[in-house]
């Protein structure tokens, strides 16, 4: 299809580990798709499956409809940032946008032209070796846009980023999706992605596990949810929890409470005299909904975030 | 939602891909780094170096003494052939002058060495019993003058029957070796300029070997019996060229000697003629010791019809044993280092940053992209040791001739003689060669260390084992390995007719010179078939 990325049925093993256990997925133009999941979930693999430099032992990717490696001037379809790191230190920014520009036949004004939008003028005559991360990231953006594609894929583009950058790419993949394009970013922080994304495709070993926009996924987790602000905490969750609900204290003076519609708790706080301020329907965080939906999925619970492993 | 969104259009023209563009993409990246511009421009410097291994020469210059014959290899008195190459002309003949048209049959029944051989001294490998190249028969020459022109047909100890003719020249008759019960019959006639030579087993069925075209052959020539036999020569290797000869001498006997046309007498006469190319020059030769003989006397008698000649010598061209274009290229082993690193980091820094990713991510061709780089990196190097080579090829000669070395013993070839050609050219080939073979090793071991240290050992190694190695194996690995090579930087030609020792160390190599370069191109190539299987196969 037209200017969307379409992954389905991928499978891949690396020797005993799976890696990818039937990853299917759409990425619709005109949108930003978040790409979660908790580290060593799939993200890199799918994404370097999709641009055929990883071979999946099953399934297909397709990009406009066709696979990646039958296109003949890739970075006119797709532009990708997998690794902000991986450049040559001794080369110039510039004259890395030079080698790929010439690989496509783009020209030399192109490629000024992608420095300007990446922001990135202050630091093309540079060699890349004295690069800060921030720096990489936007030389990586800018290689991404010489071919101006329909398609873009950013691995973990905010991993680094100073609030400033943070902001800056955030508005900036807005405006790619606002052109009309397909983004698609991942993250292993659901929180990077809560005001970013209009469509979320959660992961979890290997295999998605939501598919859905922000506002339905948030919807999902906070059914059925009820906050109760109370000072008697210990009686009212001794007073839910015999009448069936599963009562969670959030807070000092803060139950969660699901279970039990609202009424009946307020009809059962009240039968048994239980002080409450305060009885409302909870809203979940999107970093809750990702808990919640990734609880199975996460490998190894004490690792500490950062890059993913390859 | 999803349904009114248009999706976005590049507005990038597509026009159409081509492999120039990859080709651009390489070299865009090659020259953009400034360590891989230095190393292509130390590679020419390197190649450049001609520190002209003038220890080497005065080495082989010292005489060479032993029982009381000495050598000296080098330093040869001047001796040109009609082609003006260094020959040595040396054999004892037994002649008469032929005046005008007319032809010489001989009948020889033996042809053997005179003296057994002696032991050699220790740590020097047996002598050859026989001498391959030891030959009588008839010959029919300008003048007695060395290095004149001639014509002659001979049996040989080891090659059967020949027809030579101006040192350079030999044709192959029947093979087979001489002794009483299986004689040789030799003829040769002259017309006008042309010389034919013939020969049979019966004395009545004739065979033509070939024919010799001396034109500019005086009226009155000598012609008549002649033998000749080189001296066996010991090569020890161990730590270089060490060499020892003992004087070759061989006794041949002839009977029916047939004449025919004009020959104005008195008779015969015998004489040895000319010198060595090996002359007994330099310091005199030491005394013989008591108790042991000198160098075997030329000898000849006749009893009846037989008549038996004794001499030692050679008529072949002579070839210096060191190669004097060889000896300009010390810096080619350099040179080719800086080639193999850059040809290695060409791909293996890719790798090492992941860059390889961003470059597989642009051209997913695979294969084309290790062309691209094959030829990039290929053609810059060739360009390097292009430059290299002229430098070391002109600057060398210059410098060899300004130590007094020139012809005829030491050719001097110009850079657009044949041999200047395939020495320059060759040399940057194989500069170009050692980069790609790197780079498809590199590809497949997709680090910079093993990659190479892996075309160090399999291409300049071989050249340093061959100095320790005893000469057989060190011929093989100058066949087998990358390492073969190196055969075109060799300027000497080697005849087949000529025996003497082919050193590696000394820049004489077993195999032709492209021959050799093929197999650095067989290796290069199955080092990229390699690296283009695994490329496709893995993940980047």
């Amino acid at each position: 299809m037209e200017g969307t990325i379409e992954v389905s049925g991928l499978r891949k093993r690396f020797g005993q580990t799976v890696a990818l256990d039937g990853m299917s997925f759409n990425v619709m133009p005109g949108q930003v798709t978040g790409f979660v999941g908790p580290n060593g979930a799939g993200k890199s693999t799918t994404m370097r499956v999709i641009l055929g430099l990883d071979a999946a032992d099953d399934g297909t990717a397709l990009v406009g409809g066709k696979p990646y490696h039958s296109l003949r001037r890739p970075l006119n379809h797709v532009g990708a940032l997998l690794d902000a790191a991986a450049l040559q230190p001794g080369r110039r920014g510039r004259n890395h946008l030079l080698w790929l520009a010439h690989s496509q036949g783009l020209s030399v004004r192109r490629v000024d032209e992608v420095i300007e939008r990446a922001g990135f003028q202050s630091a093309a005559k540079r060699k890349a070796g004295g690069y800060s991360l921030g720096m990489r990231q936007r030389l990586g953006i800018a290689a991404a846009m010489l071919g101006d594609p329909p398609m873009l894929m950013f691995d973990e583009p905010f991993n680094g980023l100073d609030p400033e950058g943070t902001a800056w790419m955030r508005g900036f993949l807005r405006s790619l999706a606002a052109e009309g394009r397909a983004v698609l970013v991942s993250s292993h922080l659901m929180s990077e992605l809560q005001d970013n994304a209009d469509h979320l495709v959660v992961i979890g070993r290997g295999r998605v596990i939501a598919d859905t926009s922000v506002a339905e996924l948030l919807a999902a987790a906070s059914r059925d949810r009820v906050t109760l602000r109370t000072t008697a905490r210990s009686e009212a969750m001794t007073v839910l929890s015999h009448a069936g609900a599963t009562v969670a204290a959030t807070g000092t003076g803060t139950l969660t409470i699901s279970g039990l519609p609202g009424e009946r708790i307020a009809a059962l706080l009240g039968e048994k005299a239980v002080p409450f301020s305060e009885l409302s329907a909870h809203r979940a965080t999107l970093e809750e909904a990702y808990m919640e939906l990734t609880r199975d999925s996460v490998e190894f619970r004490a690792e500490p975030a950062g890059q993913e492993s390859r | 939602m999803t349904a009114t969104i248009t999706p976005y259009r590049s507005s990038q023209q597509t026009a159409r891909d081509g492999f120039g563009q990859l080709l651009r993409a390489e070299w865009t990246k090659l020259r953009t780094v400034r360590g891989w511009v230095i190393t292509v421009f130390a590679a020419a410097a390197v190649t450049a170096l001609a520190p002209i291994d003038l220890a080497n020469l005065a080495h082989n210059s010292a005489p060479v003494c032993d029982n009381g014959a000495c050598r000296s290899p080098q330093s040869q008195a001047a001796l040109a052939g009609p082609g003006g190459e260094a020959v040595t002309d040396n054999f004892y003949f037994l002649h008469q002058t032929l005046d005008g048209n007319g032809s010489i049959t001989v009948r020889l029944t033996s042809l053997r060495r005179s003296a057994p051989v002696p032991n050699p001294p220790p740590g020097y490998p047996p002598f050859p019993t026989v001498q391959p190249w030891a030959k009588a028969g008839v010959i029919i020459k300008e003048s007695t003058k060395p290095g004149s022109p001639y014509a002659a047909v001979m049996a040989t100890v080891g090659h059967g029957v020949r027809m030579q003719y101006n040192f350079t020249n030999d044709v192959a008759g029947p093979p087979g070796t001489v002794s009483p019960s299986s004689p040789r019959w030799l003829r040769l006639t002259r017309a006008g300029g042309t010389l034919t030579g013939y020969t049979s087993a019966d004395g009545t069925h004739w065979a033509e070997i070939g024919t010799a075209d001396l034109g500019g052959l005086p009226r009155t020539v000598q012609a008549g019996l002649f033998v000749t036999s080189p001296d066996p020569e010991s090569v020890q290797t161990t730590g270089g060229n060490n060499s020892i000869f003992i004087p070759g001498q061989a006794t041949a006997v002839f009977d029916h000697v047939g004449r025919t046309g004009q020959w104005p007498g008195p008779g015969w006469s015998a004489r040895t003629i000319g010198h060595d190319a090996f002359a007994l020059i330099g310091p005199p030769p030491p005394a013989p010791t008591p108790g042991k003989p000198g160098p075997p006397q030329d000898h000849f008698s006749q009893s009846g019809g037989t008549f038996t000649l004794a001499g030692s010598g050679d008529i072949s061209p002579a070839v210096p044993v060191v190669d004097p274009v060889e000896v300009s290229f010390f810096g080619t082993t350099f040179g080719l280092i800086a080639a193999i690193v850059l040809g290695a980091m060409f791909i293996t820094t890719e790798y090492r940053r992941g860059m390889i990713r961003t470059t597989f991510t642009a051209s997913p061709r695979r294969g084309r992209v290790l062309a691209a780089k094959a030829i990039v990196v290929g053609s810059v190097t060739f360009v390097a040791g292009l430059i290299g080579a002229l430098v070391a090829f002109t600057v060398g000669q210059k410098i060899i001739q300004s130590h007094g070395w020139g012809p005829p013993q030491w050719q001097v070839w110009s850079l657009t003689s044949g041999i200047g050609v395939h020495v320059v050219v060759g040399t940057a080939a194989m500069l170009a060669l050692a980069a790609i073979f790197a780079l498809a090793l590199g590809t497949v071991l997709r680090r910079a260390a093993g990659a190479v240290t892996g075309v160090i050992v399999l291409l300049i190694f071989p050249v340093i084992l061959a100095i320790v190695l005893p000469l057989n194996p060190a011929n093989w690995l100058m066949r087998l390995t990358p390492a073969a090579a190196f055969s075109l930087q060799q300027a000497l030609p080697q005849y087949a007719q000529h025996t003497n020792a082919c050193l590696p160390y000394n820049g004489c190599y077993p195999l032709a010179p492209w021959a050799g370069f093929a197999v650095l191109c067989a290796w290069a190539a199955i080092a990229l078939g390699g690296a283009l299987f695994l490329l496709r196969r893995r993940d980047a």
